[in-house]
């Protein structure tokens, strides 16, 4: 054999060497880059998502883009009840309209779009917003109002629904807390959200909406 | 085995180190929400005629495409085979020699999610399916090529299996000395 034959022969083996060391990596993925590529809030025009709420069917599905408050925003039916959201590239935000009565007249007390996740979902990441305002509906009838949420994405996880069983999940806990005199309350959740599905399960104290059904939009 | 492969390298071949700096561009998804980011690189090879066989380290830390504190950090160790097809032969009076190269590649990467202080780590096996060009004088080589980059994820559970492959592109120049 000559001595190029030789090289050429011993390269080639080293390099089956190398792949073969290489191999028993090959499955050993945990999923990151599928997780960093997903859409986990997808507001596709046309997508249908059917719950169970505690026995109960609701349907939610995402309408047409529109503006509201001078803001662009799309249009989602839950249950058939507008709600307007937005998604940027590091949040998703919700329209929150927050009215008081007064005298049989209504006051806006909120008017804004308050922070629901922030963008990209990362295991461990939080997120805080508050807004406060004092809001005098009329003489000296003053209502101080704060509207705090705070969201936490704390786990990853397999979640198995009516609809299926999906994979890679990020959990999202949060909590809000709304004081506007008779308006107050407080709410804690936790949503499972699914890549390119979005909410699969929600869970509000002794309450589970699961998801019985999706049909993605086009 | 590999100690012998290796020593007969040693005797009859010729060995190299080098940088690379690049870009590295995302896609199958992940372009949506991350930008393009530079690509840093090492290697050690070993060559006997036309063909090659490198150990390889390359980074690049890839960011959104909104200011944000998130980074995505990739690290990767790989090792491949490259073959040179030599088209110009030196002229009179010069060693430049230049051609074109075609390389495969086995890899495992490092991968790191930043976003504050969250941080979530995995790891992933790569292949590499490369093409570029290269020019040879004295000891050095440069180079210039595209690498494509296909990292496979799956989730073997049940009846929940899914296989992930995510592609990246990087565009890649290079300096090796070689020995």
């Amino acid at each position: 054999m000559s001595s190029d034959a030789a090289r050429r022969t011993a390269l080639a083996a080293l390099a089956a060497i190398g792949s073969l060391w290489l191999a028993p990596l090959a499955g050993c993925g945990d999923m990151t880059l599928f997780r960093a590529k997903s859409d986990y809030f997808p507001l596709i025009p046309g997508s249908r998502w059917t719950y169970d709420v505690a026995g109960y069917t609701a349907i939610d599905s995402v309408g047409s883009d529109s503006a509201v408050a001078g803001r662009a925003c799309v249009v989602v039916l839950r249950d058939y009840a507008p709600e307007y959201w937005t998604k940027q590239l590091t949040a998703v935000r919700q329209f929150t309209r927050l009215t008081a009565n007064r005298g049989g007249q209504e006051y806006v007390l909120e008017e804004r779009y308050g922070l629901v996740y922030a963008l990209p979902l990362v295991e461990g990441s939080r997120w805080d917003e508050s807004f406060r305002d004092t809001i005098v509906p009329r003489g000296t009838d003053t209502v101080f109002l704060k509207d705090s949420v705070s969201g936490r994405v704390a786990a990853i996880e397999d979640i198995e629904t009516p609809a299926g069983t999906f994979i890679q999940c990020y959990r999202v806990d949060t909590h809000r807390e709304v004081e506007a005199a008779e308006l107050s309350f407080t709410a804690d959740y936790s949503e499972w959200l699914a890549p390119g599905v979005g909410l699969v399960r929600r869970v509000t104290g002794p309450d589970t909406t699961k998801l019985t059904g999706y049909e993605p939009g086009r | 085995m590999l100690s012998l492969l290796v020593v007969s390298l040693l005797v009859t071949g010729g060995f190299e180190a080098g940088g690379q700096i690049g870009v590295l561009f995302p896609a199958s998804g992940l372009e949506n929400n991350h930008a393009s980011a530079a690509l840093l690189g090492v290697s050690l090879g070993c060559e006997a005629g036309p063909g090659r066989v490198t150990l390889s380290y390359g980074y690049s830390g890839l960011r959104a495409k909104q200011a944000s504190p998130y980074r995505f950090d990739v690290h990767e160790l790989s090792a491949g085979y490259g073959h040179e097809f030599v088209v110009g032969r030196p002229a009179a009076g010069s060693t430049s020699i230049w051609g074109f190269e075609a390389s495969a590649a086995a890899g495992f990467g490092l991968l790191s999610r930043t976003l504050g202080s969250a941080r979530e780590t995995g790891k992933t096996p790569s292949g590499h399916l490369g093409a570029g060009f290269f020019q040879r004088q004295g000891h050095s080589r440069l180079s210039l090529g595209l690498d494509n980059i296909v990292f496979t994820e799956s989730q073997p559970d049940g009846s929940a299996r899914t296989v992930s492959l995510t592609y990246l592109i990087a565009l890649k120049g290079g300096v090796t000395y070689v020995f």
